[in-house]
């Protein structure tokens, strides 16, 4: 093989798509020759700059796709019930809109509605709003192999409906601020299947009061794949900024996080803008060193500002 | 999250066999296992809320209407795909020959792009810095659209989708070997235009 043959193999060689034997003949190749290991390491590299640039599909994109096949499938199995026997209809309590939350929930005095089914489980964990209430309910209700949550929505001013698949189905009432009913968000904030239903949860709940509160949005923060819900829940950490989990929390977030826009807001939470002379503290500064010092892309808002912050101190960036 | 893979090793043949027989939660579970996906590609295909909402939209329509014509001779996952892949091909195709005829398209700068949105909430940012990003976007996406229709199509299920060339070549009704050159082509163009700049 020529260093040409390699070079203009190389990302079929890292995708895996070469036979057995090209991909052993290019790897001898490659151990032999230099120049061949620059050429594949900036193969790599714009291979992830491919990877940086790609959009996430805004989250009420989705939520709208989803809410107008709804409303078509139900047009064409409306058509097909009356031309033939075969009946195929969208479940009639799934409609969203976009931007749903996009109105100021308040607090404590909303209803919420949960339509779900499943008797039996509302029994075992003492579901009920009202008077027999007292139990709670377990994350273990949220099982997502007995019933998973399938919308959480606003369902008119100020009321909240949140969906269970399960086989029946059965609609409860209770203030936003009921145990079980927070319960029930907290579950959908951390276990639910769907990124629209976790931010949607998270929203709700970020302006809630409590440490549990704080702990999910932790762990939203530190553990949600989808970088939106994460963002949503670092505005809920605001008010916990000066927390010590929090902090830690956020530290972590802003040197590992894969979003620059996710580091970008936990940098501006851990260091607000400010008008008089900044202090920082001496781990705070270690921290803004590794974030100069890792390897980003040119644009990273969280690296440019962390060099902003060092400078204004007067710290250098290599100092330990 | 540990959850996720649990529920969704649920038998997908079972699955479809109850969508086929008319269950909405079977289909609506169908769709959620895959809409994610299909909605991101054609949004990074196409580039427009607009144009990916349609092809969603038409993508799923067409796997409800034919399902129950579906009789397993291949995978759902590549038999969706190929319903996605010859949407996407058709508006790509649809979108160069607007565009040579001169009419204004909504490319990708119709939506506002990540690196204009840090610039707007990003101010105070070193100008040079986004000055660059904003460089290293554009080129990203004119090399893109220098790709044929169907190198752009193989690039992104093999690129970003992780699919491999067999099932591209499935989707796409062609040869695995033919699905290989279309990526090899697309990869030297990438490179030509990418290698040395970044
Ligand atoms: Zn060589």
């Amino acid at each position: 093989m020529t260093c040409h043959d390699v070079q203009t193999n190389l990302s079929l060689y890292l995708y895996g798509e070469l036979d057995f034997a090209r991909e052993e003949e290019l790897e001898q190749h490659l151990n032999e020759c230099a120049f061949c290991q620059s050429a594949l390491a900036r193969e790599k590299g714009w291979h992830t700059a491919l990877n940086s640039e790609r959009r996430d599909v805004p989250l009420d994109l989705l939520a709208g796709c989803r809410q107008s096949l709804r409303a078509a499938i139900a047009a064409e199995a409306g058509e097909r019930k009356r031309t033939s026997h075969f009946t195929f209809s969208w479940p009639k309590f799934a409609f969203v809109t976009p931007n749903r939350w996009s109105a100021q929930v308040a607090l404590g005095s909303f209803l919420v509605f949960i339509g779900f089914g499943c008797a039996r489980l509302i029994d075992r964990h003492d579901l009920t709003l009202g008077p027999r209430s007292g139990g709670t309910i377990s994350m273990g209700v949220l099982n997502p192999s007995t019933a998973h949550i399938r919308d959480v929505e606003q369902s008119g001013p100020g009321k909240v409906r949140i969906v269970i698949d399960q086989i029946d189905e059965q609609q409860f009432e209770g203030p936003l601020d009921d145990e079980k009913i927070r319960r029930l968000l907290l579950a959908a904030a951390r276990d639910s299947l769907d990124p629209g239903i976790r931010v949607d949860s998270v929203d709700l709940l970020k302006d809630q009061s409590g440490s549990d509160i704080r702990d999910a949005l932790l762990y939203s923060v530190q553990h949600d794949p989808n970088a939106g819900v994460r963002l949503k829940a670092l505005e809920g950490l605001r008010r916990f900024a000066a927390d010590t989990p929090t902090r830690s929390a956020l530290k972590v977030v802003l040197m590992h996080d894969q979003s620059p826009e996710v580091r970008s807001q936990a940098i501006d939470i851990l260091v607000p803008a400010h008008h008089q002379k900044l202090e920082l503290s001496p781990d705070l500064i270690d921290l803004l060193r590794g974030v100069v010092r890792s390897e980003r892309q040119s644009d990273d808002y969280a690296q440019a500002r962390a060099l902003e912050l060092l400078r204004e101190i007067n710290a250098s960036v290599d100092e330990y | 999250m540990a959850v996720q893979g649990a529920t969704q090793r649920v038998d997908e043949n079972a699955l479809i066999r109850a969508a086929q027989r008319g269950e909405p939660e079977a289909f609506e579970q169908l769709v959620r296992t895959y809409d994610q996906n299909v909605l991101r590609m054609a949004y990074n295909l196409l580039r427009s809320q607009e144009d990916a909402r349609d092809v969603y939209q038409e993508v799923f329509l067409r796997v409800y209407r034919n399902l129950p014509k579906f009789r397993f001779d291949c995978s759902f996952s590549t038999w969706l795909y190929r319903i996605v892949a010859n949407l996407c091909l058709d508006q790509i195709r649809k979108r160069k020959v607007r565009k040579e005829e001169g009419q204004s398209v909504d490319t990708a700068s119709g939506e506002v792009d990540r690196f204009q949105f840090l610039m707007e909430q990003r101010a105070d940012v070193d100008p040079q810095r986004q000055l660059l990003s904003v460089e290293v976007n554009q080129r990203i996406q004119a090399v893109l659209e220098q790709l044929t229709p169907r190198e752009r199509v193989v690039f992104e299920m093999r690129h970003f989708q992780g699919m491999r060339l067999r099932a591209i070549g499935e989707s796409l009704g062609v040869t695995e070997e033919a699905a290989k050159n279309c990526l090899f082509r697309a990869t030297q163009k990438m490179r030509a235009a990418l290698g040395d700049f970044l």
